[in-house]
């Protein structure tokens, strides 16, 4: 009964999230389409946010939600629902970004020559055209949000720590309780709920997405009913009305509104960032953690670059099952949302304490592999499946097969989504090294060097806190900016498939 | 009376810091009620200028005046059939041809009545459900035309819409499309093609512009003064392929 209540809490929470995130994306990735300029600003924020390591940030954001509401249920429940959306916007609005800077030529040239005004366009161009990524990166949308659960239920506010009712706060009772039926039992809930959502909602919708696909061939998928209900649901609830308003806000070249939200919301940041600063700068300073800062970033940055290539390298064989394959990557899809959506950190803890210091380098490679690896394999497979079939059927006529087959077309091919996929698995590793590296497991402490720990040992002092997290950050987006982002771009216009 | 004025075209594609230039000086004018041929090497800016034409395109200098007007961007009487078909893939057939007439405002009844009108006419009944990635280049071809003409134009400009089809299906569409033209029921006045066939221009243009490879300019312009039908085993057909021909060759050799 306990578990049924604290399901329907945790996933409503979800999705509510979730649909904020989706109404967040779509905004944001349109809007970043609008002009050049808007585009480098926009897209650089967004590579910030999406680099911030989340777990770090939570306490900074809590206390913000706790201090406008004065501590009450309602601040906590928003403070819950922002941390989730903190998990999933990101990635849908870079794929609605993405989406519409590579639209086919055509669509445009089409609405331009036959004279579609500019809602019309949104309606019955842009929005159909985003489906498949949006539908695909809910997935790994839907899966973040499960696997922070327990961070975002288990809030600490000073020294004192508010539960919030819900799969991550019951599964954590019941480990402390040491009842360890009532954790499997949990886990048990969270991959039946997922399943359900599967079986009933996502794989539906990731066949019938492929109908919106440019270059696809063969004979179109059929119309399911889940679509039918929720097409039904979403004229009910006018939210087609609702998403071409959203989206004209943030197409609109110069719109007012939204040049002022967007400057309003850059205001209070730089205010924010510029407050932020001014108390970093004042002494006194942290010099103990300071120091140490430096090396732990260069640790941990190994392990993290280890879960990349290993997360890539893992998803490789899947990806090329799933080529031009809807079926396999359907599958792929559904059992990464499954097993991406499992709160791997709960294990983790009682795995340490089992294997002892010795093995825990080890394990914390293991755990950071669960909060990268289903990056890589979402956004790779997501590539793989909609390869064009003429490179797969040109490749089958000219007997282009083995070695030469992977080398010359289907990497290179592949190499823009596999690109997103290895940066997203990067900050997700980031991300999950800050659990990594010290545990508590009853009363023994476990701990390795690296940021993690640096950032428990900074705890108690919040500028340190702060500093710690900051240059985390900004080798993060750093990394991102020299590294990544250049190399996405090169790649994306020498292997463009998109004729 | 001249229907669309194009006076000094040039365009200039610059792109990361490269540029090419594809019309250099292009003059010339559709006459109401006239059907004009653009032929010339492939690669030349045959599309660019209808794409101009459509409104697609707008970082031309020099002038496209309609009726004496600037060509408005876009403009509801013009329509065009795209070199590379060019349908939406979630929508099907008659969705396709449905959605530019929603576009206008038509009324769903009318729309429905519309769509399958020239569906049928382009001999594609019986695919009004299915999806682009269902149909083969000639069939997306006609899918192409059909919704081209569906708008009603007054102008409509073709790139190439018959390249596609087999011997028969092209001659049958051919002949629908000089019918319509012809009818002067439509307020369709003005036909703007283009082809790589040159038998195709005699056989449909009263007038035909030979342009030069890339940067385009005119080379020289024919006019086709006979009757219709016609038929490609006169003498005075013949003729003027040859002379056609020549003008292409001349092209070809960059004089
Ligand atoms: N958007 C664009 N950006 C840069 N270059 C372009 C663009 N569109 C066309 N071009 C270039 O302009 C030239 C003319 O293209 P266009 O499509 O008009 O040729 P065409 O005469 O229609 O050829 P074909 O007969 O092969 O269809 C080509 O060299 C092409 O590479
Ligand atoms: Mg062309």
């Amino acid at each position: 009964m306990q578990l049924i209540s604290a399901a329907c809490w945790s996933t409503y929470r979800i999705f509510v999230a979730y649909i904020l995130s989706l109404a967040f994306g779509i905004f944001y990735g349109v809007s970043a389409n609008v002009s050049p300029k808007r585009e480098k600003f926009m897209i650089a924020l967004l590579d910030v946010l999406q680099s911030v390591p989340i777990l770090g940030f939570f306490p900074v954001a809590i206390a913000f939600f706790a201090a406008v509401f004065q501590g009450q249920r309602i601040g906590l429940e928003l403070a819950a629902i922002f941390l989730i959306f903190t998990s999933q916007a990101w990635n849908i609005a870079f794929g609605v970004y993405e989406t519409i800077k590579t639209l086919p030529r055509e669509f445009g040239e089409v609405s331009k020559a036959f004279n579609f005004g500019p809602d019309f366009t949104v309606r019955r161009v842009y929005l159909p055209a985003m489906i498949p990524t949006i539908v695909f990166n809910s997935g790994v949308s839907m899966a973040n949000g499960w696997y922070f659960l327990m961070a975002s239920e288990i809030i600490s506010l000073g020294n004192k720590q508010v539960k919030l009712p819900g799969l991550g706060s019951t599964m954590m009772s019941y480990l402390a309780q040491g009842n360890i039926w009532g954790v499997i039992a949990s886990i048990g809930t969270i991959v039946l709920i997922n399943a359900l959502l599967q079986i009933f909602i996502f794989r539906p919708l990731v066949r019938w997405s492929e109908l919106f696909q440019y270059n696809a061939t063969g004979s179109a998928p059929e119309w399911p009913t889940v679509v039918d209900v929720l097409s039904g649901l979403g004229r009910a609830l006018r939210i087609d009305t609702f998403l071409v308003s959203l989206v004209s806000l943030g197409n609109r070249a110069y719109g007012k509104v939204a040049k002022y939200v967007i400057y309003g919301i850059g205001t209070i940041v730089a205010a924010a960032v510029g407050y932020l600063l001014y108390w970093l700068f004042t002494p006194p300073y942290p010099w103990d953690i300071l120091v140490q800062i430096p090396t732990a970033l260069t640790v941990t940055a190994m392990r993290v670059i280890a879960a990349v290539v290993i997360s890539v390298l893992l998803a490789l064989p899947f990806v090329i099952r799933s080529v031009r394959n809807v079926q396999t990557a359907q599958n792929i899809y559904s059992l990464a949302s499954i097993l991406g959506s499992i709160p791997a950190v709960i294990f983790y803890p009682p795995i340490v304490a089992l294997g002892g210091r010795s093995y825990m380098e080890l394990l914390s490679i293991l755990l950071l592999l669960t909060g990268s690896f289903w990056y890589a394999l979402f956004n790779m497979s997501k590539g793989a499946m909609l390869l064009p079939g003429v490179l797969t059927e040109m490749s089958q006529v000219f007997n282009i097969k083995g070695w030469l087959y992977y080398k010359n077309v289907l990497i290179p091919a592949i190499l823009p989504p596999l690109i997103t996929g290895a940066l997203t698995a990067w900050g997700g590793a980031w991300n999950a090294s800050i659990v990594a590296e010290h545990v508590q497991f009853g009363d023994q402490v476990y701990s390795i060097p690296g940021i993690g720990s640096l950032l428990t040992e900074a705890t108690s002092n919040t500028k340190a806190l702060v500093l710690t997290v900051l240059c985390m950050t900004v080798l993060i987006v750093l990394v991102n900016m020299l590294f990544w982002r250049p190399w996405y771009s090169r790649s994306a216009e020498k292997y463009n498939i998109t004729e | 009376m001249a229907l669309l004025d194009i006076k000094n075209l040039n365009l200039t594609f610059r792109e990361n810091g490269k540029e090419l230039t594809v019309l250099e000086n292009i003059n010339f004018s559709l006459n109401e009620g006239e059907f004009l041929c653009l032929v010339g090497p492939s690669g030349s800016g045959k599309s660019t200028i209808l794409r101009i034409v459509s409104g697609i395109l707008n970082q031309y200098t020099g002038e496209v005046l309609y009726k004496d007007q600037p060509n408005p961007q876009p403009n509801p009487n013009v329509s065009m059939v795209f070199q590379s078909f060019a349908l939406i893939p979630w929508l099907t057939v008659q969705e396709n041809i449905e959605l530019v007439l929603e576009a206008r405002g038509i009324n769903p009844r009318q729309r429905v009545r519309t769509a399958l009108k020239y569906i049928d006419m382009v001999g594609l009944d019986s695919f009004e459900d299915a999806y682009p990635r269902e149909l083969s280049g000639g069939m997306k071809q006609r899918v192409g035309i059909a919704r081209a003409l569906a708008v009603e134009p007054e102008i409509l400009l073709m790139d190439e819409p018959f390249s596609a089809l087999d011997v028969l299906t092209a001659a049958d569409l051919r002949e629908q499309v000089v019918n319509l033209w012809q009818e002067k029921k439509l307020p369709l006045k003005s036909v703007l093609m283009v082809t790589h066939n040159m038998e195709e221009a005699v056989f449909l243009a009263d007038r035909i512009i030979v342009l030069s490879a890339r940067p385009a300019h005119i080379m020289g312009e024919v006019s086709v003064d006979l009757p219709r039908p016609r038929d490609s085993r006169d003498k005075a057909f013949e003729d003027i392929l040859d002379k056609v021909y020549s003008m292409i060759l001349s092209s070809r050799l960059g004089k």
